[in-house]
């Protein structure tokens, strides 16, 4: 009995230690369920290098009637942006693709060094 | 790199929109003034030519498709892949969108990877033809050749591209540059009869509707 508890004991904190690893995980891989027929190569998106360069509200809102950004952080996107834009959120690819691209984009545009802008930089194909 | 590519992709990609539509309309004004004094092929424009020209797109209806049903069919699937591929790409329209905020209707992009394979056989079909049949050779030039693959080359790039064969943002560079250089020659080019098409057959439509030489001549409308 106590032999048991002692072996499972550091098992399970182990697997408890992986799993908070896993969870944070510095590279996300953005391949959502609310997108039905993928038809690109998921995207790798480093949450960490981001956080180290821009605000958390740069990305995550939840707005209130007056648009204020009350933050929000860490809903999945597709809690509210869906396959299809409708009245009130445009769809999800485009809400990836407005902020992500439209950030790298503005940065550029002031000469500073920002990520992928091109299709085939964010989609990238493995072989 | 990318900078070259914001550029081709931007600016340059405005002006040689820009480009392509005034050398065009320059092209119907100075053709207007040519055929004027001669045979008033631009002036004498009826009606029944838009007819005249689904008459000839249409696969039954003109003579060339009795006659030369293979060469009908790849030069048909040619232009009409020519138009599908590039129009009802998604990566355009994802552009389009952020751009202007307009958007055609968009194909899987299973469906335009296939297009464009389809495009490329039929294209292979037409040169092949230039090459093989003596009757076609002897009024081939280099020049046809050369505009063969000028209209060709934003495919491949782009094809490859898509796949990201090769070095990616590089491809890109070349696809947005040859696509650039197409639009750019098509106004001063064998390709002008892109527009040049439409008055032809407006011509014929005038000279059936209001001449009726066609049935002077026996033949059947
Ligand atoms: C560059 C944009 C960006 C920035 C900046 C950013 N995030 Fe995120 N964050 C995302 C994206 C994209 C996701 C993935 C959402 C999804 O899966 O729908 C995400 C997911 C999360 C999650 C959920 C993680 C998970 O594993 O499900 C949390 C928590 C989170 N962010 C918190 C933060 C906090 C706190 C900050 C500020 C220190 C921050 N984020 C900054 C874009 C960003
Ligand atoms: C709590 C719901 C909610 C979540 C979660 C959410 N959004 Fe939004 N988002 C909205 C609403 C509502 C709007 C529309 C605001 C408006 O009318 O301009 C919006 C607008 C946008 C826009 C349009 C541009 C703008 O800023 O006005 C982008 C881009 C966007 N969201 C991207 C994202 C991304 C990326 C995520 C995940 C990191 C995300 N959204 C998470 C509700 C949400
Ligand atoms: C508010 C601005 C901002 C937003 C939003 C943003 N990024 Fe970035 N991104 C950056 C900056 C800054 C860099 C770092 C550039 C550098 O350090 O060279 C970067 C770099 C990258 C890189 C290149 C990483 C590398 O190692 O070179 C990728 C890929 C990337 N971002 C993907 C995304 C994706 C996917 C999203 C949307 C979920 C996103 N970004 C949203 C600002 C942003
Ligand atoms: C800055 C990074 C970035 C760029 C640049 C980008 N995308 Fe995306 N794209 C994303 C992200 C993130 C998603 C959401 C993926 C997910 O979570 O399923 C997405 C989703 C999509 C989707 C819907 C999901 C799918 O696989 O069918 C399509 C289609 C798509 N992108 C095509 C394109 C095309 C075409 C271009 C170039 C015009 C492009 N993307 C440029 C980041 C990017």
């Amino acid at each position: 009995m106590r032999l048991k508890t002692l072996i499972s004991l550091p098992l399970l904190l182990l697997v408890a230690f992986a799993a908070s690893v896993l969870a944070q995980e510095q590279v996300m891989i953005l391949r959502h369920a609310e997108i039905k027929d993928h038809q690109r190569p998921p995207v790798k998106f480093n949450h960490e290098q981001h956080i180290g360069k821009v605000d958390c509200l740069q990305c995550h809102h939840d707005f209130d009637a007056y648009m204020n950004n009350r933050g929000g952080e860490g809903q999945p996107c597709g809690t509210c942006h869906g396959q299809e834009s409708n009245r009130d959120t445009i769809s999800l690819r485009d809400a990836f693709h407005y902020q992500c691209k439209g950030c790298h984009e503005f940065l550029r545009s002031q000469g500073k060094s920002a990520g992928a802008t091109t299709c085939g930089e964010c989609h990238i194909r493995q072989r | 790199m990318i900078n070259i590519y914001d550029f081709l992709a931007g600016p340059a990609a405005w002006g040689s929109f820009a480009f392509c539509l005034v050398g065009l309309a320059l092209k119907l004004a100075y053709f207007y003034g040519f055929t004027k004094g001669t045979d008033m092929v631009a002036p004498n424009q009826g009606p029944a030519g838009s007819g005249s020209a689904v008459y000839f797109t249409r696969p039954p209806g003109e003579l060339y498709f009795r006659s030369q049903p293979m060469f009908a069919a790849a030069v048909s699937i040619y232009h009409a892949c020519l138009f599908a591929a590039p129009l009802f790409l998604a990566a355009h329209n994802f552009l389009l969108q952020e751009y202007l905020g307009i958007s055609f209707f968009v194909f899987p992009e299973s469906v335009s990877d296939t297009i464009t394979v389809i495009f490329f056989i039929s294209g292979i079909f037409l040169i092949l033809r230039r090459v093989i049949q003596p009757k076609v050779r002897r009024v081939t030039s280099a020049r046809d050749y050369f505009l063969l693959s000028v209209s060709a080359l934003p495919f491949l790039t782009g094809y490859l591209a898509y796949h990201q064969i090769g070095p990616y943002v590089w491809m890109l560079v070349l696809h947005v540059f040859t696509a650039e250089l197409l639009l750019v020659i098509i106004p001063f080019s064998k390709p002008v009869h892109a527009c040049l098409f439409f008055l032809a057959r407006g011509f014929m439509g005038f000279e059936v509707l209001a001449r009726r030489v066609w049935s002077r001549m026996g033949v059947e409308g």
